[in-house]
């Protein structure tokens, strides 16, 4: 059982990283990335083929976080004069073609089974010892990236962004390139959501296409939008809460008597309304952004 | 400091401005006048590029800045407000005023994780000039409400305070008095005197007859995109064609008969 409870928690810290990417892109920003899952993609497959090549868990993480920056800067280049609806479906189709590619690419990518890493994390431990490592792992990043992201939002460049994304004539009148601050939140947002796709395919040492359904995208959408969009500690908590949904819908099929196929539809529909319920009552998420306040002193 | 030669635009068959020459000096403190739709606002967007012009050149300085991006326009110094301040409302005021100075160390991704240090010393110069312009602006009460919870006239302020701050050199105003108390035009008067002290040159698009009076050195007045006068502000009201665009024709001969 507690095994079970770490490979929760391990997932959910995955997740963490990724809704803090989207949070960075989305809540700070404004950019309505309906692709996201992609970017976790790049960073998952990136680490698969070169585990599969024979290279370290390093290398892929760095392969798999510079290919989705460059990634990421070109999307936000290619989309820079599409309003933010066109935009969004934009990045919703990028990542399908993605997807889709990914499904005829046997050859390097595994085809529609996907592809196997070869190499774990911590191999040198076992069983228990080797998921609390593990754990620490995913919670250290996550905790970098909530710091990486925490400098980025509250300093100028931060500023930048918010006002971007409220107030984007005004932001230009304030001698800002748009073009180029859009550019910046693609590719560091990518970047971050690559680090989680690598963690996860060296943690389950698997990734394959269905990993990255438009559904994958919804989901830390989810995240965001329940934890607070504009906060990152409250992506980071939507990330655990939608992971406790998750395995809860586990339990509860037990409770109400579901047979198993239909977990999968339970879950996603205890997220659905999870998600309307917030959009309705409560659209600012759990944990708000909050106001700065600028201090004449430090 | 501001010329722009034979301005032309339309939209579709509509012309909003027709061959507008104007002609700002260094230091001039210039009104711009004309009946709603006359094309000041479609001018200001122009020149300071958040529009491109069907026709004709603009110059700022020595510089031609005919299609150049709004936000390279700003860089030079050029800085202008709207007539509808739309301001955050997930930014205080003091934030707002903030961003608007100009931190090349805070902005840069690289010095943020490199050098923050000095990106703190740049904050730490930027606020004191933030707080600065809080008190000459009498902004200290609002300066950490949310900036579009402020009043209009508050916006108006805000959105000034931002563009000196910001680093003007030209300042484009669009309707600065406009939702402003009787008693705050007067002191924005002042303080755009003051401003214009420090060396700013100003255009300023305007309704109000008494603060232009005030404020202005000298006018230009437009009437459906055609420049039809350029005189003194005290001038205004002796010019047969500018009463006939506000008030229509036949105007001067019922205000002529009113009088005796």
């Amino acid at each position: 059982m507690s095994d079970f409870l770490l490979h929760i928690a391990i997932i959910a810290a995955i997740y963490g990283i990724v809704s803090i990417s989207l949070n960075l892109q989305a809540g700070v920003s404004g950019m309505m990335n309906f692709g996201q899952i992609a970017f976790f993609g790049i960073g998952g497959y990136a680490a698969a083929i070169t585990a599969s090549a024979g290279y370290s868990a390093l290398a892929g993480v760095l392969v798999g976080v510079v290919v989705a920056a460059a990634a990421g800067a070109v999307i936000g280049r290619l989309g820079r004069n599409l309003d933010a609806e066109y935009w969004a479906i934009a990045t919703l189709g990028i990542a399908e073609i993605f997807r889709i590619v990914l499904i005829n690419e046997g050859w390097a990518t595994g085809g529609a089974g996907g592809i196997g890493s070869p190499v774990q994390l911590f191999p040198m431990l076992e069983g228990r010892s080797q998921l609390l490592a593990v754990l620490a792992l995913a919670v250290a990043c996550m905790l970098v990236c909530l710091a990486v992201a925490g400098r980025l939002t509250e300093r100028q460049f931060g500023r930048m962004m918010r006002l971007l994304r409220e107030q984007p004539d005004l932001s230009v009148s304030f001698g800002h390139d748009i073009v180029a601050c859009k550019v910046r939140a693609m590719a560091i947002g990518a970047a971050i959501a690559a680090l989680g796709g690598a963690l996860s395919t060296y943690y389950i040492a698997y990734i394959s296409p269905g990993d990255l359904l438009p559904f994958g995208t919804f989901l830390i959408w989810t995240m965001v939008i329940i934890g607070g969009i504009g906060n990152h500690w409250g992506a980071v908590l939507g990330a655990f809460v939608v992971q406790f949904i998750f395995v809860g819908a586990l339990f509860l099929k037990d409770v109400l008597g579901f047979p198993s196929e239909l977990a999968g539809a339970l879950r996603m529909m205890i997220v659905g309304i999870l998600l309307l319920t917030f959009l309705m009552t409560r659209p600012e998420g759990a944990i708000p952004e909050r106001l700065r306040k600028i201090n004449a002193q430090d | 400091m501001l010329k722009t030669e034979a301005i032309s635009k339309h939209f579709g068959g509509f012309h909003v401005l027709k061959d507008v020459a104007l002609n700002v000096g260094q230091g001039e403190i210039v009104g711009l006048l004309g009946p709603n739709g006359s094309g000041k606002t479609t001018l200001l967007n122009i020149v300071s590029g958040f529009l491109s012009a069907s026709g004709g050149r603009v110059f700022y300085g020595s510089r031609e800045i005919t299609g150049m991006e709004p936000h390279r326009i700003s860089r030079l110094g050029m800085r202008r407000t709207f007539q509808l301040p739309r301001m955050p409302a997930k930014m205080s005021c003091a934030e707002v005023l903030l961003t608007s100075v100009e931190q090349p160390m805070g902005s840069s991704v690289f010095s943020l994780f490199a050098r923050p240090g000095r990106v703190r010393a740049e904050e730490r110069e930027a606020r004191r000039r933030v707080f600065d312009m809080i008190e000459r602006l009498s902004l200290g009460p609002v300066a950490d409400r949310p900036a579009a919870a402020l009043s209009g006239g508050q916006q108006k302020l805000l959105a000034l305070g931002a563009a000196v701050l910001g680093g003007a050199r030209l300042l484009l105003l669009d309707e600065p008095t406009a939702g402003v108390n009787p008693a705050l035009r007067l002191s924005l008067v002042d303080t755009l005197h003051e401003i214009r002290r420090q060396g700013v040159t100003l255009v300023v698009v305007e309704h109000d007859m008494g603060f232009i009076g005030r404020l202005c050195d000298r006018c230009v007045v437009l009437d459906r995109g055609t420049l039809i006068a350029n005189c003194k502000p005290d001038e205004l009201l002796n010019n047969t064609e500018v009463v006939e665009a506000y008030l229509g024709r036949g105007a001067k001969r019922m205000t002529a008969m009113a009088g005796a």
